[in-house]
This record gives structure tokens, sequence and C-alpha cells, in this order.
């Protein structure tokens, strides 16, 4: 309606609260389907490490950091409308026994869980041992007391013993959350009492944020338990992320 | 459906003499403040992170309630318990996921009825401004309107002034509580089930002091069902630092 009407309209009251007038009675249907793509990878007999890369700036450090790997497959969240494009989480696998999923573009967080719930199940013949989650924040978003360290990190109740250093690391402070697709990852361990860390990156958010700067954050992931066997060395994973990004040369040593 | 079935194991003798109290997604939050002061104030311990999780979006933190240095996660959706097992207590901290949101009420419902909880409370919230002007001009009291299942009579002999219809929210019914989430389905299904139920829905608006809002719903609740004394004061969980 265009123009002035003076007369008062009715309008949905919102809440932050989310969608509390929503309809429990009927069942919506699901805007988008998740698959597996090729349907039928081939599993690794045994899975070591899960590492899981979300957002740019983990994809940038793995991208840098990965030794070799094979495609294996992607998992697909695709719109039921056509013309709406899908988002993907690459699937590779290493002949060690060592699984990498990357999703460099954020899922619906509606349908996080169902996405976890397939990287777990479809690409290992049991459940991976251990599972390293990696993602970013700008450190605007950091709530409570001023974080003290550009990573904190986050695990699940069974993280324990398996992860050395673990303890030496910044933990995330209340009342600070994580959500998305790395929150479905963290949960699905906890559920299934799997041993899993989260390890955050906080990055000043400048307007263009610091990718490479963030993404070398992650470096401090190789002192958790055997997490460096799967990643180059340090001189070599800075060597890459300055190819990969040579407008940044004031950030190499 | 709120626990896994070794979890349902653990708890299967206690909970015909168990009270649920769950909160709403509600305007305000009002309903998952109220849980918060609740297991805060009333020492109960986290028995289970629930498989419900999955039908909620994903959310993980640091404990709520435990100071740092715990390594205790907090998820979306999480079951407390005391230790006299008298009180299962669910804090749900994100919302739906649009199209889980029947298989979450059918669940539910089928899970307290398998379980033979004996009496469930909902705690939950609706916008003020929608109300009727009689609501408008009430008391603090009577803005926590209180609604009793059928079977609820019995099971909360101490509750009074209380409405035993929910209308769902409509646009065009004077009566209906819109912004109250899950309230009025839950309601009337477990009315249908015959299960004692009370709902506490308190009438507020964004934006207000809803942690008042939230304090009246427990001290109500501590009238109808003894949870501590009255004059110790509701604990305020470390999350809240911000608020």
């Amino acid at each position: 309606m265009s123009g002035p009407t003076f007369f008062g309209e009715v309008l949905p009251l919102n809440s932050r609260a989310g969608d509390v007038d929503a309809d429990f009675e009927t069942e919506e249907p699901a805007n988008f389907s998740v698959s597996v793509d090729p349907e039928m990878p081939k599993k690794l007999d045994s899975c070591k490490l899960l590492l899981l890369a979300h957002g740019e700036h983990a994809c940038c450090y793995i991208k840098a950091a990965k030794m070799e790997t094979n495609h294996v497959a992607d998992i697909v969240v695709a719109s039921t409308f056509e013309s709406a494009g899908a988002y993907r989480l690459v699937i590779e696998s290493s002949s060690s026994g060592y699984l990498l999923a990357l999703c460099q573009r954020e899922i619906p967080s509606e349908y996080a869980y169902e996405v976890i719930e397939l990287l777990m199940t479809s690409f290992t013949a049991s459940p991976p041992e251990k599972c390293l989650i990696l993602c970013s924040k700008a450190t605007v978003l950091h709530r409570g007391e001023a974080a003290k360290s550009n990573i904190s990190i986050l695990s699940s109740t069974n993280a324990g013993s398996d992860w050395s250093s673990v303890t030496s690391m910044p933990y995330l402070t209340t009342p600070n959350t994580i959500d998305g697709l790395p929150a479905a990852a963290l949960t699905f361990c906890e559920l299934h009492k799997m041993s899993a860390v989260v390890m955050t990156s906080w990055y000043q958010s400048t307007g263009h944020s610091d990718l490479v700067q963030a993404a070398r954050s992650f470096d401090a992931a190789r002192k958790l338990s055997t997490v460096g066997d799967y990643l180059l060395t340090s001189s070599a994973v800075s060597e890459n992320l300055a190819k990969l990004h040579p407008k940044n040369p004031q950030y190499f040593a | 459906m709120l626990l896994t079935s070794d979890d349902e194991a653990s708890l299967s003798n206690y909970a015909p003499n168990m009270t649920l109290i769950l909160p709403a997604i509600s305007v305000g939050n009002v309903g998952q403040l109220a849980v918060d002061l609740l297991i805060s104030s009333l020492d109960l311990e986290l028995i289970a992170h629930s498989p419900a999780n999955k039908l909620t979006l994903p959310l993980v933190g640091p404990s709520a309630y435990i100071q740092p240095g715990s390594k205790q996660l907090s998820t979306a959706v999480e079951v407390y318990s005391n230790k006299e097992k008298t009180l299962l207590v669910v804090q749900q901290r994100s919302d739906f996921i649009s199209h889980a949101r029947k298989e979450f009420l059918d669940s539910l419902v089928e899970w307290i009825v398998k379980m033979k909880i004996k009496r469930v409370v909902l705690l939950s919230s609706a916008f003020l401004s929608s109300q009727l002007d009689s609501f408008l001009q009430c008391s603090e009291v009577e803005k926590t309107r209180r609604f009793l299942s059928k079977a609820g009579s019995a099971a909360f002999p101490s509750v009074d002034n209380f409405e035993q219809q929910m209308v769902s929210s409509r646009f065009d019914d004077p009566k209906s509580l819109r912004g109250a989430g899950i309230s009025t389905s839950l309601f009337q299904r477990l009315d249908e089930r015959n299960v004692a139920m009370l709902a506490l829905v308190r009438l507020c608006n964004e934006g207000e002091d809803n942690v008042a809002d939230a304090v009246a719903v427990v001290n109500l609740l501590n009238d109808v069902i003894s949870l501590k004394p009255v004059d110790k004061e509701w604990k305020r969980p470390i999350s809240w630092m911000d608020l």
C-alpha cells in the first residue's frame, strides 16, 4: 500500500525471541534439500581426525596448510526454488585417515545439523576419533570481558586427555556462544560422546577483514594433539598464504 | 525425545512424582529467563544435552551457570534435575527449525504421556499490547495469566483465578495470546490427553525490563509449588552479566 492513508495498519509484532506467533499445527515444508554428491562415496575404513573449516578465514588457512588430499564428494544444500544457488561442503580425504570438510559459504542454520549428520556418517565406516572445527568471528561480536587472545576454544565433554595443550589455550568465556555449522558439529559430538574441539579466530573488523592474519591465527591448532601431523610446516604455510594473497605483502615476515 | 533411552531408564522410577518445567520461546524471552533463574537458584544439575537439539537452531557455549574454569558446555536444549528427582527442568536457548516445529510438538506430547510425568508447568509470555483493555489496566499479579488443564486442578490445588481455555493467536480474536509461541498448541494437546498442566503466561512487551517479568513468573510459581523459601533471593546466572 503506498501513499498516506491516515488509517492504522495491523502489523505483525516482532520479538527478539524468534517467531513467537508460529504455527505448530501445520507441517511446514523444508525449503532446501540436503544430499551427498555423488550419492555413495568411497568410505575411509577409519578416520583419525575430521577437520571442518568453516568460513573464509578457516578455509584460507586449510588450503594453505593441508597436505595432499583427494576430493571425495560434496554435501549439497540445494534450494527447492531452482533459481537460488546451492551451498556446498567440500569433502576431501587422505590415505593417512584424515578427513577434511571445507565450508566457504555459510549454510542456512536450519540445515546445519542435517549436514553434520551426513558428514559424520557418510564418509567413514566408523565415527571419526577426533573432530577439530575451525571458525572465525569479528572481535566486535565478543561479549563480556575483552578477548585476551585472538583465538579461543570450546570442547566437548569427552575431549579431555585426547587433546594435548588444550588446557593451555584460552577457553571461550560466558556469555559468548557459537552458532551455525560449527555449533551443530560440536552439539553432534557432545550428544554422541565424541571428542571435539572448536577453535575460533577473533579478527578485527576493519571493513576489509584481515584475511591472512586471521587465517594465520589458526596455526595454533597444530599444538593440539596430533593435528600438526596432518599439516605442512608453519614456514610452508606462510609461503602458501603469501601465494594465495599477494595483495597483502606487509603481513609476511 | 527430550532424553535418550538410557537417560529415560534412569528416571523412569521417578517420573510419576516429577514436575516438568519448561519454557516457551515467547515475547521478551520471559520463559527462558525464568528457567535460567530456576536452574541457577535451585542447585539443579545438568543430566543431559537433549536429542531435541537437532530440532532447534544450533547453539553452543560455555556453561551459563558455572563459574569460568568449568569445561561444561551449554547447548540449545538441556535437561536439568534436582538431587531428589522431583523436578525436571528444560532450558531451550534457540528457536525451532521452522520445518521441525510440528515434529517437536508431537514428539514432546508423546514423550510426556509415555513417561507418565506427574505434572507439567509451562513458563511463557504474550504481547501485552494486543490484550483486552481489562488486562492493560490490571495489577502486576494479574499480568501473569494462569491456565490450568482439566486434569490440573488436583495437581495444582493452590492456583486461583485460572482459565481453562487458551486461544491461539489470531488477529481478530480479542482473547488470543499473541507472542506465546508453542503455549496454546501444547496446552490444548496435553489437555486433550488429560495431563495435569499449568501454564503461566506473563503479559509484557519487548524492550521493557523482561528480567522483572521473569522474576514475577518464578515468584508466582514458587507460591504454587514451593521451590525455595520466600525470603531467599533468586540467583542471577553468570550468563546475565550483559543484561
